[in-house]
């Protein structure tokens, strides 16, 4: 296993992890916008040459008057078969760290499914992140999304 | 500009903003009355009217504007559209480059000249731009983007080969002429070290790797890092890369693969970097370091625990490379290993990957793993269901040939079916969006039973295999997994639609539709109702296409923004520069690789292909349709694919004596490169035949860049010759029907192709005829051969002086390809085969007829048959269309019953009976299975009658 930062041709590995794990796929030029613009903050997990699990992060672009600069999590994915090993943890960690240092994020958010629970268990119980709002029907079909926070002030150098 | 000047123009960027695009042109055609020399307003009005589709006006305008050589800013930008528009990317270099030569001094015309060049991948004139560049304003910027553009030189396919080590000499030269060293930033780092590696100058990146500074660039790159990595593998310098790696193992607690594959190579580096036999010594110094390595990974492997399993994967794969180099290993190491292994990770759902590269055990090895894994069975928690899971599954990686019998097969499904059931209660309450913890189970149901088609022929199991597959996937409606293998069973089955069904529900997009379209548009011709109208599979292939379409500007567009990022990095303020400092340049060629993945896929051409035959068997035979396709036929042939699909997502835990489950349910070998040509050759032979273009016509008539031609000495013949050349590599990739089909087609045009060229109107004459025409669109095709079939032909037919060539006899290969059809047709029928092979069988044929109409069409009116006196020939092709049309009734006919019995009660009542199997064991109910085979049977009735009626409607539509 072996975690590095995502690269542009690594987009079509990354789509596989999308089969299942994410209803609401994004563009791909939403994949290789990030890509570009905030190259530190993506990555991939690799086993044995196949990409079996990916996070998509970026800096938030429109800050409301007076919120410090952010990061959020685009998407995190993790391939069935490579589940319970840690590695959407391992994913998440190397991502906040890029954001704290390389763009003094203050705090990371995201927006999980209500009905995810393992997903709502990674983020709360073992990454600390705590529930800020519920935002009705962020999801295409409908389903309501908790948005999480977590704050990376730790994390700054 | 004026101020009143700059009143008269806003309304037309105001319009060409809002897409008001015929307002614009009323806008522009005011101030023209007044001002008939306005560049930028005649700029502005062509690009308004290549947006409305008026090409042609918009051509003219565009090019008066070109050749006054403008050099303004804002008429530029607007004939940028404009030309983007027509496709015609060489012409905005060359504006550009007329822009600058006129201001060399304009660093902005500068910087878009070379943009215009890096768009259209012209490297050489890029480098030449930059380096012009960098004379004049003396910014290393530009020195590195004129040594970058001769790297990419390099690496492109239209460079020959003998050119590219001087091209890297050359970049290599430019990096050593810069004010800065090239560690100035990692970006440049990297350059020069792809650079040295090209050239294999190993030592000299070894000494900057070396470095202090090329040693920090390397720990915070990853490119660099990646790049030193394999430099110091060629260098060979493999063992001081392990010594490396067993410091970050057990120091830094580094637990990246490559570490340990690193430290792996360097332990048998002194066996496997030679071909000689090792010496007794040389073994006994390896054997050293295996042992200490082994304790590496036990260390790893012990701090770990269940934190991480790479000790204990390294362990296994010591243990298998000590085996493979013959040194000595106790027989049971692995085995005992491998049980280590299952112990502490056997709950996790990677186990069963992880392991099987190290499980292929024989005797008495076998028969103790067996056992082992026997004892590990156990249904009580979820945690125990997926070690479950994983026990079943190796089991059956193991089966040996004489454990697979039909009988053994059917107790194993069936007792995969029990624990599947059983499984079903761990998974009560989840929602909707989750996965069932048993799927697995279902998954290896439907292994059983294809291998139990494969090993009896009878169609039965794979219906037990849907039935509980359709049972499984409505529990667990996110599997993708599930859906995959009903996929590939249904078109085994003859029912496409419900194979489409779930392809749709799996929700395939983006750039997943070049990887998995495979899944239904392999040979989707074979099940398409294209001749009745329905156009479900063409429009599939259209809206697949669609990715391709969008990326190319889209990649283009970004490449562009990654050269200006490098420029802004070095002058912007701190945040963006460390926002942006690392891989900038290895993200150009990431990109370019990317682009070139897309652009040249192989399953996109298969795809145009597929998109044609069922187009011919859809619309009429017109001179619209031969000529576009065959334009754009002729552009794809020259690509060099590159094969994107994924196979390997389809599940697989058949027993490794059995090919996959992937290759055991394709219908046929699935169409790869050797495929492609074959089909390419094949139209575009039939349609050069029919259309009235030749290469002279076509270039004069064609607007928009060609594409560029590949290095390939095969490609510089002239394409005649081509056309009419079989390579072994197309024959092998052909399914036995469609090499007679191949075989047939080549008959076909060497017969019917001299009394084309005789007849086909000369270029002049419709070169002549398309200056009259006005509305017509290049690119677009001619009307001269829908005037030539409907008898008015003697517009543009001179009068030849040669007589026409003599009539010949049909070849025997023709009529005989539609007998051996037949024959394979009734074979089939009276046999077991399944419905794709029939299905297969009856499409060849069609199409085999619609070649035929296709190549006969010019000779239909009486008036070309009086004129060129070719009565004689005209009865040979009546006799053999006569003679098609009545095989492909009777094909028809057959379908047609076919259809009508297979979705009888009864028929259904023999669905449910062959999967009786599956209803011994209790939980799957009667009506549950009924409806499963209501709905194949429906489905499998639908494909039947409606190719039997399209045979009909073809037969109908060209006798």
């Amino acid at each position: 296993m072996n975690i590095r930062p995502a690269r542009v041709d690594d987009l079509m590995g990354m789509q596989a992890c999308n089969l299942q794990n994410l209803p609401e796929n994004y563009t791909m030029k939403y994949y290789l916008y990030h890509e570009l613009t905030w190259p530190q903050l993506s990555f991939v997990a690799e086993d044995q040459g196949r990409i079996v699990g990916y996070i998509l992060a970026k800096m938030e672009e429109d800050l409301s008057e007076g919120d410090e600069p952010h990061g959020h999590v685009t998407s995190i994915s993790v391939l069935r078969s490579h589940r319970r090993l840690g590695l959407a943890k391992r994913l998440m960690v190397q991502s906040q760290e890029a954001m704290a240092t390389v763009y003094r994020a203050a705090y990371v958010s995201l927006h999980v499914r209500k009905s995810n629970r393992a997903a709502l268990g990674l983020y709360k119980d073992t990454l600390g992140f705590t529930v800020r709002d519920i935002e009705k029907k962020y999801y295409a079909d409908g389903e309501d999304a908790y948005a999480m926070r977590l704050s990376l002030k730790h994390l700054a150098r | 500009m004026s101020t009143a000047l700059d009143r008269q123009i806003r309304p037309i960027y105001d319009a060409l903003d809002t897409q008001s695009n015929k307002s614009a042109v009323l806008a522009c055609n005011k101030v023209l009355k007044k001002q008939p020399n306005n560049v930028l307003v005649k700029a502005l009005k062509a690009l308004a009217l290549v947006r409305l589709q008026k090409v042609e006006e918009s051509l003219l305008l565009a090019d008066e504007v070109l050749a006054k050589k403008p050099t303004d800013d804002g008429v530029l930008t607007a004939m940028m559209h404009v030309l983007r528009g027509l496709g015609r990317h060489s012409d905005i270099v060359a504006m550009f480059e007329t822009a600058y030569k006129q201001h060399p001094q304009n660093e902005d015309l500068g910087t878009q000249t070379f943009f215009a060049n890096v768009r259209v991948g012209n490297w050489k004139a890029a480098q030449q731009v930059a380096t012009k560049m960098h004379k004049q304003f003396q910014d290393d910027r530009y020195l590195y983007w004129s040594i970058f553009s001769a790297v990419l030189q390099a690496n492109d396919m239209a460079t020959p080969e003998a050119l590219r080590p001087v091209l890297l000499k050359l970049a290599l030269r430019l990096i050593s002429s810069g004010n800065t060293p090239s560690y100035f930033n990692p970006d440049r780092f990297y350059v020069h070290l792809l650079i040295l590696r090209e050239l294999e100058m190993y030592d000299d990146a070894a000494t900057l790797l070396n470095h202090e500074i090329g040693q920090k660039i390397c720990e915070t790159s990853l490119v660099c890092d990646e790049i030193r990595r394999d430099i110091m593998k060629l260098k060979g310098a493999c063992k001081q890369e392990g010594e490396q790696a067993k410091v970050k193992i057990l120091e830094k607690k580094d637990r990246n693969w490559l570490e340990f594959l690193s430290l792996l190579d360097a332990t048998f580096w002194d066996i496997a970097s030679t071909s000689e036999p090792a010496s007794e010594d040389v073994k006994a110094a390896v054997t050293e370091e295996i042992a200490k390595t082994r304790k590496v990974f036990s260390e790893a492997a012990t701090v770990d625990g269940l934190k991480d399993r790479s000790g204990l994967l390294a362990l296994l794969e010591l243990e298998k490379r000590t085996k493979s180099h013959g040194l000595w290993t106790d027989a049971c190491e692995i085995r005992m290993m491998a049980e280590n292994y299952f112990s502490q990770f056997g709950d996790k759902a990677c186990c069963y990957e992880d392991l099987l590269p190290y499980l292929a055990f024989e005797g008495e090895e076998l028969e103790q793993w067996t056992s082992f894994l026997n004892s590990r069975k156990s249904f009580d928690t979820p945690d125990t269901l997926q070690r479950s899971i994983n026990v079943y599954k190796l089991l059956r990686y193991n089966l040996t040939s004489a454990e697979l019998t039909p009988e053994l097969e059917l107790a194993r499904a069936q007792e995969y079916i029990k624990v599947y059931l059983d499984g079903l209660k761990f998974g009560v309450n989840l929602p909707d969006t989750e996965l069932q913890p048993a799927d697995d189970f279902a998954i290896l149901v439907g292994h059983a039973y294809v291998s139990l088609w494969k090993l009896t022929g009878e169609e039965s199991h794979l219906q037990s295999a849907a039935a509980t597959l359709e049972y499984a996937s409505a529990r667990s409606k996110q599997s993708y997994r599930i859906r995959l293998l009903l996929i590939r069973i249904y078109h085994l089955l003859g029912a496409p639609a419900l194979a489409l069904d779930h392809y749709r529900l799996m929700n395939v997009k983006q750039v997943q539709t070049d990887t998995l379209s495979h899944l239904i548009l392999s040979r989707a011709a074979m099940w398409s109702l294209a001749p009745l109208g329905d156009i479900t599979y063409m429009s599939e292939c259209m809206e697949a296409s669609q990715i391709y379409m969008s990326n190319s500007t889209e990649v283009c567009n970004l490449l562009l923004i990654l050269f200006a990022i490098v420029m802004t990095n070095i002058q912007t303020a701190e945040f963006i520069a460390r926002a942006f400092s690392t891989e900038r340049y290895s993200q150009i060629i990431d990109f370019i690789e990317f682009e070139d993945r897309l652009d040249n896929s192989l399953q996109r051409d298969l795809m145009k292909v597929e998109h044609v035959r069922m187009r011919v068997a859809h619309e009429p035979l017109n001179a619209e349709l031969v000529d576009m396709e065959l334009i754009e036929l002729k552009f794809i042939f020259d690509r060099i694919h590159h094969d994107n699909r994924d196979f390997e997502v389809i599940p697989n835990y058949q027993p490794r004596c059995q090919p996959s489950f992937n290759e055991q349910t394709l219908p046929l070998k699935p169409p790869g490169a050797g495929w492609l040509s074959a089909y390419l050759k094949v139209y575009i032979r039939a349609f050069q035949e029919a259309s009235d273009l030749d290469e002279t016509v076509e270039d004069k008539l064609l607007i928009g860049d060609r594409p560029k031609p590949s290095n390939d000495p095969e490609n510089q013949l002239p394409l005649r010759e081509r056309l009419v050349k079989k390579r072994q590599e197309e024959i092998d990739d052909l399914s036995e029907d469609e090499k007679l089909f191949y075989e047939y087609t080549l008959a076909l045009s060497e017969w019917v192709g001299p009394y084309h060229d005789y007849v086909r109107p000369p270029p002049s004459a419709l070169l002549a005829e398309a200056a009259k025409s006005n509305d017509l669109k290049p690119g677009h095709p001619l009307k001269s051969m829908a005037a030539a079939a409907n008898g008015s032909a003697t517009n543009g037919h001179s009068k030849k002086d040669e007589e026409p060539p003599a009539v010949k006899e049909s070849p025997e290969l023709i009529p005989k390809f539609f007998d051996d059809m037949k024959s394979r047709f009734d074979a089939v029928i009276s046999g077991t085969a399944l419905p794709s092979e029939l299905l297969h069988i009856v499409a060849t044929t069609q199409e085999a007829y619609l070649l035929f109409a296709l190549e006969t069409v010019r000779f239909k009116p009486n008036s070309i048959i009086k004129q060129y006196k070719f009565g004689q020939l005209a009865q040979s092709f009546k006799d053999l269309r006569v003679k098609a049309s009545s095989i492909l009734n009777e094909m028809s006919t057959v379908l047609a019953k076919l259809g009508e019995e297979v979705a009888t009660p009864d028929g259904r009542k023999a669905f449910v009976q062959a999967s009786s199997s599956i209803q011994d064991s209790s939980g799957f109910d009667h009506d549950f299975v009924l409806g499963v085979a209501k709905k194949t049977t429906d489905a499998r009735k639908q494909t039947y009658e409606g190719i039997a009626k399209g045979l009909a409607k073809v037969v109908k539509n060209h006798s």
